[in-house]
């Protein structure tokens, strides 16, 4: 099933919209919006995915994470990741 | 013979008792607006600019003569052929929002000439409903001469005529400020909210703008429009003043909703033309500065003499000064494709100089620009695609515009939940003005609900030709093709230093 999900990219500056799967990978997802801001944002080494505050497994499919369509979903790249999380 | 100023208030409190129907049939509470006062309570409603209409049409017949005769001087291909690219697509976004918006005012101003509760009232908005069709019509001719030179200049007809996104966001705000309000509505959110504390910014910043980057066309046919505004914006405060004494809490909710909506459009529209598209060397003012000149203190002061308070975001408003229009512009710039005019790749000296007006955020922006460089640099001149993105972005579903509120660090972008729905704001004031009225919003589509419906493609290319109404020859591109001289010098620059040395 297509899962619509509003994607930002931490360093940004505006959200992008990620079709993905409910059977793909979050860390699929991630790559999603890394490339949907490439023209942007310099492809991070590595970042952690939030939604609603919570970091979520890179490993989780985007079903077992359990995000809903049109969910927020934040890509922090590690070398900003900051105390507060989005 | 009396005298003008004994005749004029009996000509303007000329009124009629009803004896046939009752006044509440002849003004419904739910066309004139709430709250619903009696006429003899609308009584000592008063507008300090006191215009007959005979004085009125001699004072617009000097204008239109003046417009007319710069038109036929400098207003021609030719003059407008000398002017910067960046700067004239600033007249192309400033036309397209400014010409058919004005034509919704005048129907938002016969509403209130009809059902506007003082007779002055009345009188002064069927002068205000004439003042807008100058509005419309004065863009629209001197933009016209342009088209068959520029088809971009088109928009300033075709815009809200299309599915573009920034025209389905403008049709939501302008359907609901000038074609949907109720007089009392009307009058607080147009006349007093976007004509007084934002249309100074527009008209007088952004003619001033237009006198240094040498548009004489643009500089008058502005000065023209603010000369009316400015009257009849007066219509706003009085109305203000009434609602403020009999419902408070409408009062600011009211202002609260229609100065953060005015906020967004007037920093795209003004935002983009005073810090990107003005040539480096024409610029006097940053945006921001003309922000705070024209509209924080003055604003504070309007409203300070109503006895209101600043809207509750009033500190995130002022944050935004330094954020939103950037936010904006790169992600616009990124995505120009989408839009009907070029966009400028600010170089070096221009980041310089952002840095200099904007030394607390535009660290923030540079490392975009550094990016968006690299890849231009990268790439051959002409090469859009390459500082282009190719994946569709997502949309406040109150604004309808794109989600860049808040900073490159952190968006501002907001969820909510309604009636079993997810819903997404670009900032809190958005979903704030969505919950207190959801009923009102809830079902309007924003693009990407549009496309997830099937009513428009997710391609970007397809959304592009088929859904927002763009060509090939009318979409936005890089203002110098990627072939600016500082570029081009960085490029040689660099390929130089690559070449093995002997």
């Amino acid at each position: 099933m297509l899962v619509p999900l509003h994607g930002f990219l931490q360093g940004d500056t505006v959200g992008l919209l990620l079709l993905v799967h409910d059977t793909d990978s979050l860390e699929h997802v991630a790559r999603t919006l890394i490339d949907a801001a490439v023209v942007r944002v310099a492809p991070p080494a590595r970042a952690r995915l939030y939604s609603g505050g919570v970091e979520l497994p890179l490993g989780a499919t985007v079903a077992s994470a359990g995000l809903a369509p049109l969910a927020r979903v934040d890509l922090v790249p590690d070398e900003e990741r900051r105390e507060e999380q989005p | 013979m009396l005298e003008r100023d004994d005749w004029w208030p009996l000509a303007t409190k000329l009124d009629w008792e009803f004896s046939y129907v009752p006044e509440r049939d002849v003004y419904p509470e739910v066309v004139s607006g709430s709250p619903w006062l009696s006429a003899a309570e609308w009584q000592g409603w008063e507008e300090p600019y006191r215009t007959t209409y005979g004085e009125y049409v001699a004072t617009q017949h000097r204008k239109e003569v003046g417009v007319a005769a710069v038109r036929a001087a400098i207003g021609k291909v030719a003059d407008y052929q000398k002017l910067d690219r960046g700067w004239l697509s600033a007249v192309k976004l400033h036309a397209a929002g400014l010409a058919l918006a004005e034509f919704a005012a005048v129907v938002g101003n016969l509403r209130a000439a009809r059902f506007g509760r003082a007779s002055a009232w009345r009188a002064a908005a069927t002068v205000g409903a004439l003042d807008e069709l100058r509005h419309t019509q004065i863009p629209l001719l001197l933009m016209h001469d342009l088209v068959r030179w520029d088809v971009q200049f088109d928009w300033t007809h075709k815009f809200f005529h299309t599915n573009n996104w920034v025209a389905i966001a403008a049709r939501h705000l302008i359907d609901e400020l000038l074609l949907l309000s109720d007089p009392i509505e009307f009058a607080i959110a147009t006349n007093f909210v976007f004509e007084t504390g934002f249309t100074n910014l527009q008209f007088v910043g952004l003619s001033a703008v237009a006198h240094h980057a040498g548009d004489r066309m643009m500089e008058n046919m502005l000065q023209s429009i603010q000369t009316d505004e400015a009257r009849h914006s007066q219509i706003g405060g009085t109305v203000l003043e009434m609602l403020s004494k009999h419902d408070r809490s409408r009062a600011r909710a009211l202002v609260d909703k229609w100065f953060w909506r005015s906020w967004l459009f007037f920093a795209i529209t003004t935002g983009f033309a005073m810090d990107y598209l003005t040539p480096l060397g024409e610029r006097r003012h940053s945006f921001k500065e003309f922000v705070d000149e024209w509209i924080v203190g003055q604003f504070q002061g309007q409203l300070a003499r109503y006895g209101l308070a600043v809207p509750w975001y009033w500190s995130e408003f002022l944050a935004s000064r330094d954020h939103y229009h950037h936010m904006a512009y790169a992600s616009a710039y990124t995505y120009r494709a989408s839009l009907w005019f070029d966009c400028v790749l600010p170089g070096p000296a221009e980041r310089a100089w952002l840095a200099e007006k904007y030394p607390a955020s535009w660290p923030l922006y540079e490392p975009i620009w550094q990016r968006v460089t690299e890849r231009a640099r990268q790439a051959a001149p002409g090469l859009e695609w390459f500082t282009h993105g190719t994946t569709p972005v997502t949309f406040c579903d109150l604004c309808q515009m794109i989600l860049c509120g808040g900073t490159p660090q952190k968006n501002s972008a907001q969820t909510r939940q309604h009636a079993g729905s997810s819903f997404i704001f670009c900032s809190a004031p958005c979903a704030a003005i969505f919950e207190r009225e959801p009923e009102r919003y809830a079902a309007h589509q924003s693009v990407v609900r549009r496309i997830l419906a099937g009513k428009a493609p997710a391609n970007l290319l397809m959304l592009l030709r088929t859904y927002f109404g763009l060509t090939q020859d009318s979409w936005g591109k890089d203002v110098a093709g990627g072939d600016y001289a500082w570029l081009v010098a960085e490029r040689e620059a660099r390929q130089s230093a690559e070449e093995p040395r002997c």
